[in-house]
């Protein structure tokens, strides 16, 4: 009860806006930092907390932190949220993305995108509770997995 | 600060009928007491067992850490959350979470662990805003978290231009990295917040600023988060129990609108666990037992359905509007059932591993 509160008065008071008299925000490139959330500062540049400093970079740069094969769509602003919107090169695949390659096997996109294909018994025994599987699906979202039941 | 002219209690109290015509609350009555607090409760609010356990135990647990001694009880005013606080108008202009002022605590449950710190840090030492306020947000139990402001730049402010988040992680920092007795010396220092600092540890603050920012984390976990009862296991990945919600009873607490009780779970395997209560409500919270070297965002697969994000992650499991299948990552979670109303109930809480079938994806690699 009293977290939930919290919480709330945490997102009201995000919406207070600065008066003089208020200290200067670290929000410059090379202030300290520790946000995840980065900021667009033009169509193809972005400022991100790299290392625990500000730093104004381009998308494609920031791209390619995310797997060898990225391409930059350009900074993008989504309501309250910008970054760079960044999309696999033609041919390769999107890190985590997962399709079923047939009834007992689904293939799994990891951080080097390269695509790897798990046995759905071998991954659900690595779970104590739900050991057996079901075989692959695509849940009602269209996001494979191997479905696993306890034994 | 230029502090707002206001009835002290006393004059309160005693010109009741003339000074509430004129539109001042009268201060609640002191209903409860512990052996370090004198509590009363705005609008007949309810405090339960487990709310005034609490409150004791954290200025029993402050007097301990700051080496000092509260020689007569605090009286606390406490106004509930369902009235406005602001409105009461007992704190300072400005000053509208809640306040600490000749030797009473004006507060609501947010606001009352801070006040709290505040009351027992007067007890032996009277420091400079940033400092007071730094060992207010340290000290109250909850973590810290870096704030967006330089420590320099906040130093000589008063409230509420003084970025709370940030003197109270920087004091944080201070007490992790320094220890408690030169902490404690800092409190005690006289001057102003700079001379307070120079004087009691070796280095300039523009040099300690330069370690905070490359050292700190993002976040200090809780001092006192998740201090209740342990689930209790009664199977291989399942525990249950039947609680007495009952406000009399050890480890309930209660607002105006509702009683409940709150229990810790600790999940040691990974997986999807299926939670159940009789109680109309539940919940689930991580506690915030580890820093943080960088935030947490919710979605973010490696901490499953109840990640430690900022600003506190609470799921309601009951009922239409949360689910009660939940992916959990190896931790401690603070679990809540309650019910609106005061009256007894008996509820059941149990978690047990689910049975399926659940989605299983490989982990993420890095």
């Amino acid at each position: 009860m009293r977290r939930r509160l919290a919480t709330l008065l945490i997102l009201a008071c995000c919406a207070c806006a600065p008066d003089d008299g208020y200290p200067p925000l670290l929000d410059q490139a090379g202030d300290p930092c520790r946000s995840p959330y980065p900021s667009c500062l033009d169509d193809e540049t972005v400022r991100e907390c790299v290392d625990n400093v500000w730093v104004d970079r381009s998308c494609e740069e920031s791209c390619a932190d995310l797997g060898p094969a990225m391409l930059s769509m350009g900074c993008v602003v989504d309501g309250p949220l910008e970054s760079c919107a960044c999309v696999p090169e033609p041919g390769a695949c999107a890190p985590a993305t997962t399709a079923c390659e047939s009834d007992t096997e689904l293939g799994y996109c990891d951080t080097g995108q390269v695509w790897v294909v798990y046995d759905c018994d071998s991954l659900c025994a690595s779970s104590l509770a739900t050991p057996i599987s079901t075989g692959c699906m695509a849940d009602e979202d269209g996001v494979a997995a191997c479905w696993c039941v306890a034994g | 600060m230029t502090l707002q002219t206001k009835p002290t209690p006393t004059t309160c109290a005693a010109a009741a009928a003339v000074v509430c015509i004129l539109g001042c609350d009268d201060l609640p009555k002191l209903r409860y007491e512990t052996e370090h607090l004198r509590v009363g409760t705005a609008s007949g609010g309810l405090l339960c067992q487990g709310n005034l356990d609490h409150y004791e135990h954290m200025v029993t647990d402050l007097e301990e850490l700051l080496a000092t001694t509260i020689p007569n009880p605090i009286d606390v005013y406490l106004w509930d959350n369902s009235q406005p606080f602001a409105e009461s108008e007992w704190c300072p202009e400005g000053i509208d979470l809640g306040c600490y002022r000749r030797g009473a605590v004006y507060a609501d449950s947010l606001s009352i662990e801070h006040e709290l710190v505040h009351a027992v840090v007067d007890t032996f030492a009277d420091p400079k805003p940033f400092w007071s306020e730094g060992a207010a947000e340290a000290l109250k139990g909850d973590r810290t978290i870096l704030g967006n402001t330089a420590p320099v730049d906040n130093l000589d402010l008063d409230p509420p231009w003084l970025r709370y988040s940030t003197a109270g992680h920087f004091s944080r920092w201070l007490l992790e990295t320094h220890g408690l007795e030169l902490y404690r010396e800092l409190l005690r220092a006289r001057g102003s917040s700079r001379e307070a600092f120079e004087q009691t540890y070796d280095m300039t603050i523009e040099e300690a600023q330069a370690l905070y920012f490359a050292e700190a984390p993002h976040a200090y976990g809780a001092f006192n988060t998740c201090d209740h009862p342990d689930l209790p296991q009664t199977g291989d990945l399942q525990w249950s129990e039947t609680i007495e919600i009952d406000c009399a009873a050890p480890d309930v607490w209660g607002t105006s609108r509702g009683i409940g009780a709150f229990r810790v779970l600790t999940i040691t395997e990974r997986g999807f666990y299926e939670l159940t209560t009789t109680e109309q409500e539940g919940g689930i919270a991580p506690c915030f037992d580890e820093d943080l070297e960088t935030p947490v965002l919710v979605g973010d697969p490696a901490y499953g359905d109840v990640p430690p994000a900022s600003g506190g992650f609470l799921l309601v499991f009951t009922g239409d509007r949360g689910k009660s299948v939940l992916d959990l990552v190896p931790g401690r979670y603070e679990l809540f059932v309650g019910h609106g109303g005061h009256e007894i109930q008996t509820a059941e809480l149990t978690v047990r591993a689910a049975p399926g079938p659940i989605p299983q994806t490989p982990e993420p690699t890095e």
